[in-house]
């Protein structure tokens, strides 16, 4: 089996990922919006999205050891960790009342209603997910 | 209330950090390698601004070759007293 490297991989899924896009984007302007053709979008908006966030983090990491270990430091770094759990705790708190503002401006502008329950269905994703891997993390520490 | 997550260090906690690193005459950077930890830790557990783990704290003990009650000390709120 061929191994690819890690780079190479990433290099091609931005270049499939943004031919789809191209394609979706494409599409959409022809024929009109249609959800067959948002959810690949979407998806592909999302590989390509974590595609480039990994060429970059890759360019950064440089190939000496010195700098990989001082990578490794302040990634396991629990200050570091902590500072992440912050932000993530913070930024969850911001996208629920951000989703909640989107909910009314999109109610006013008269949405369709499945767009407001998606984005109610969010809401209620996140307020469950929180919940769960709250007592998840209470039974195991 | 203080929230769970804060990263400030807790006021009644002090350390003695800053002396015992310029006493053994070693850099922050120093310190942090030895400890597997950034720079900026140190410079915040030095200032207080952050609180170490229970880990972190026997891993300083071990390395200044003390206890951790000689490089934290907890001085209780005036309102514990009561």
């Amino acid at each position: 089996m061929i191994k690819i490297n890690s780079q190479i991989k990433n290099y091609i899924l931005v270049g499939i990922s943004a031919g789809i896009i191209i394609g979706c984007l494409f599409t959409i302007k022809l024929y009109g919006r249609d959800i067959r053709v948002i959810i690949p979008l979407v998806i592909a908006l999302l590989i390509f999205g974590h595609s480039v966030d990994n060429i970059l983090k890759l360019f950064v990491i440089k190939e000496s050891t010195e700098e990989k270990k001082q990578l490794e430091i302040e990634m396991k770094d629990e200050r570091n960790t902590l500072i992440r759990e912050k932000a993530g705790f913070k930024t969850n708190e911001y996208m629920l009342y951000l989703n909640t503002v989107i909910i009314f401006i999109l109610g006013f502008m008269g949405a369709e209603f499945w767009v407001l329950c998606l984005f109610g269905f969010l809401i209620m994703a996140q307020g469950i997910l929180s919940i769960s891997l709250y007592n998840y993390y209470n039974n195991r520490y | 209330m203080e929230s769970l997550l804060s990263i400030r260090g807790d006021p009644s906690l002090k350390n003695r950090l800053e002396i015992l690193r310029k006493q053994k005459g070693i850099k922050q950077e120093e310190l942090a390698e030895a400890l597997e930890v950034s720079r900026q830790t140190i410079g915040s557990l030095e200032n207080g601004r952050y609180n170490p783990s229970i880990i972190l704290a026997f891993k300083l003990a071990r390395y200044f070759n003390t206890t951790i009650e000689e490089i934290f000390i907890y001085e209780e709120e005036k309102n514990d007293k009561n």
